[in-house]
């Protein structure tokens, strides 16, 4: 019972980190830049 | 004594390197832009390290470390939160926001909202929301005296006045430059700290590597069974499981903070985004193992005089002079690259988003350009001396807290904040500039009722409430209303709806 947090913060620091590399790779792709990299371009 | 010699040849070396890099700051500075936000111009690298040490102030070091100590493992939430809820947050806003800037060219969190809703009157209410941060200033600057106080057996008033000296004076000289190349070696040094901190627990208690964290658990549950409960019910702020979800909220509207934000206007090339996001998610995993500290000090000694008081005795008592010291200089250098971000954002704030961009634009005060951006550097140079002057009164007497200190500045921003900024990005034909501005002063409101005049438990949830406040309001006002000309017009998912406009 005293170990439920230790387990918790075990199992939820590899979920966390999954989730936030999963965004990263979904919404930061390099293709996903085109738009931005005009706009810096046209300056 | 070996100690304090150490830790005087460490804050000589310290400020050496500050003084130098506010000296080469100085001759960079030649505009308002630069003093911001360094004329957008900087690499992913030194941002997301420098992004990293802003997020995690001395309140981590101090503060977060005093909540493990008083509130036992069911501060792992926050470890958790810290870890997931920021830099999802991060992730949410940075892209949209970096996106958009790059045709308002804002310089600020006022500035980048005042563009992006056209209007005065949103840029003003921000500016006046993010005077909130001076808690925030104040609470890094009384984690800083501490130093002095914990470890150096100075006054409390002295060493506060000290570090209120050196801070303002060192903003003056070197601005943004400075800010983000001190910030990113201090990122370094605090993940380095965070790491050393947290496997001391392998020589401190040679409990032997496989039992360490069963003891840990063990020694805990026999000091007070609640320092090991999933939710304790006898803590501040991890009393419910919606206090607890309130942690996650908070820390993901974070993200967005001003002293954040300016940090995201500042890259160079927003394809940079990701190295900059996966060097701050790195040293993020590497600093907050700092919280265990907490856990260890509770073990060792549960009857310290205050909560955060932890990680000092425990660096004090428990590692080589050395090390100890180290301690002192980067808990120091935390407290400072914090403590600058948040007078910049302020003094921009006041020099650039109300003088420059209002009175000025406006015609209130008629001059031309380039004065008017000469005088609104010394605007923002005499108001980072009111700024430390303000919060150093506010932390004379210091809090039971610092945690709670910072999150009183944070939820009031945010309240302000959250809802104009992400309904905006995300909901770009659907936003109107009412429903921005009866948000922004509804959510100013609430907080301020809520913070001020009732008495919660937990800083964190009555945040929550004032950001649902505002979401709601910003929603019910947004679409009741028709949006104005002008409101979201540069934002990209809706030119992208305009057919071929480049």
């Amino acid at each position: 019972m005293a170990m439920t947090m230790i387990y918790i913060w075990l199992i939820g620091a590899v979920v966390s980190l999954a989730v936030v590399f999963l965004l990263l790779r979904i919404w930061y792709s390099d293709d996903n830049f085109e738009g931005a990299n005009r706009g810096v371009a046209e300056e | 004594m070996v100690l304090q010699t150490y830790l005087y040849a460490g804050m000589a070396v310290l400020f050496g390197i500050v003084i130098i890099l506010g000296y080469l700051g100085s001759t960079k500075t030649n505009s308002m832009e630069d003093f911001a936000i360094a004329g957008a111009n900087l690499g992913p690298y030194v941002l997301g390290s420098a992004f990293a040490a802003t997020f995690f102030s001395a309140a981590t070091f101090v503060g977060y470390v005093g909540w493990s100590y008083q509130m036992g493992l069911a501060n792992i939430w926050k470890w958790l939160s810290l870890l997931a809820a920021g830099p999802i947050g991060l992730l949410v806003f940075a892209k949209r926001v970096r996106k958009a800037n790059v045709h308002m060219r804002s310089v600020s969190l006022p500035d980048w909202l005042g563009a992006y809703y056209d209007s005065q009157i949103v840029r003003v209410g921000v500016g006046i929301a993010v005077l909130f941060n001076l808690f925030y200033i104040g609470a890094q600057l009384s984690a800083g005296a501490l130093i002095f106080e914990e470890l150096l057996g100075w006054e409390y008033e002295v060493g506060l006045a000290v570090i209120t000296v050196v801070v303002t004076l060192y903003v003056m000289a070197g601005a943004t430059y400075a800010d983000v190349y001190t910030d990113a070696i201090q990122g370094a040094l605090m993940a380095l700290m965070g790491v050393v901190v947290f496997i001391s627990v392998f020589w401190v208690f040679d409990w032997g590597a496989l039992q360490t964290f069963p003891r840990l658990s063990a020694e805990l549950e026999a000091v007070d069974p609640n320092l090991v409960a999933v939710i304790n019910t006898e803590s501040l702020l991890y009393y419910s499981p919606f206090a607890i979800g309130a942690i996650f909220f908070m820390d993901f509207a974070f993200a967005a903070q001003p002293q954040l934000f300016n940090k995201i206007l500042s890259l160079k090339d927003p394809a940079d985004l990701r190295k900059m996001i996966i060097t701050y998610v790195f040293l993020t995993l590497c600093f907050i193992l700092v919280l265990f500290a907490g856990f260890y000090m509770r073990i060792l000694d549960p009857s310290l005089a205050a909560a955060d008081q932890a990680i000092f005795v425990y660096v004090e008592q428990y590692f080589p002079p050395l090390v100890a010291a180290f301690l002192g200089v980067v808990v120091l250098a935390a407290a400072l690259s914090t403590t600058d971000g948040l007078y910049i954002v302020i003094s921009t704030a006041i020099a650039n988003d109300i003088f420059l961009k209002f009175l000025v634009e406006e015609g209130y005060i008629n001059i031309e350009n380039e004065r008017a951006d000469r005088i609104s550097r010394y605007i923002a140079q005499v108001s980072v001396m009111f700024i430390g002057a303000i919060a150093y009164i506010i932390v004379l007497n210091p809090p039971a807290l610092l945690g709670e200190l910072v999150w009183v500045a944070i939820g009031g921003i945010a309240a302000a904040t959250i809802a104009p900024v992400i309904f905006g990005i995300y909901f770009p034909n659907f936003v109107t500039r009412k429903g921005a501005i009866t948000s922004i002063f509804i959510g100013l409101g609430a907080y301020t009722v809520l913070a001020f005049l009732m008495d919660f438990q937990s800083v964190v949830v009555q945040s929550t409430y004032a950001v649902i406040i505002s979401s709601s309001t910003m929603v019910v006002v947004s679409a009741v209303t028709r949006q104005e000309p002008g409101v979201a017009s540069n934002h990209e998912t809706k030119r992208a709806g305009v057919p071929s406009d480049d």
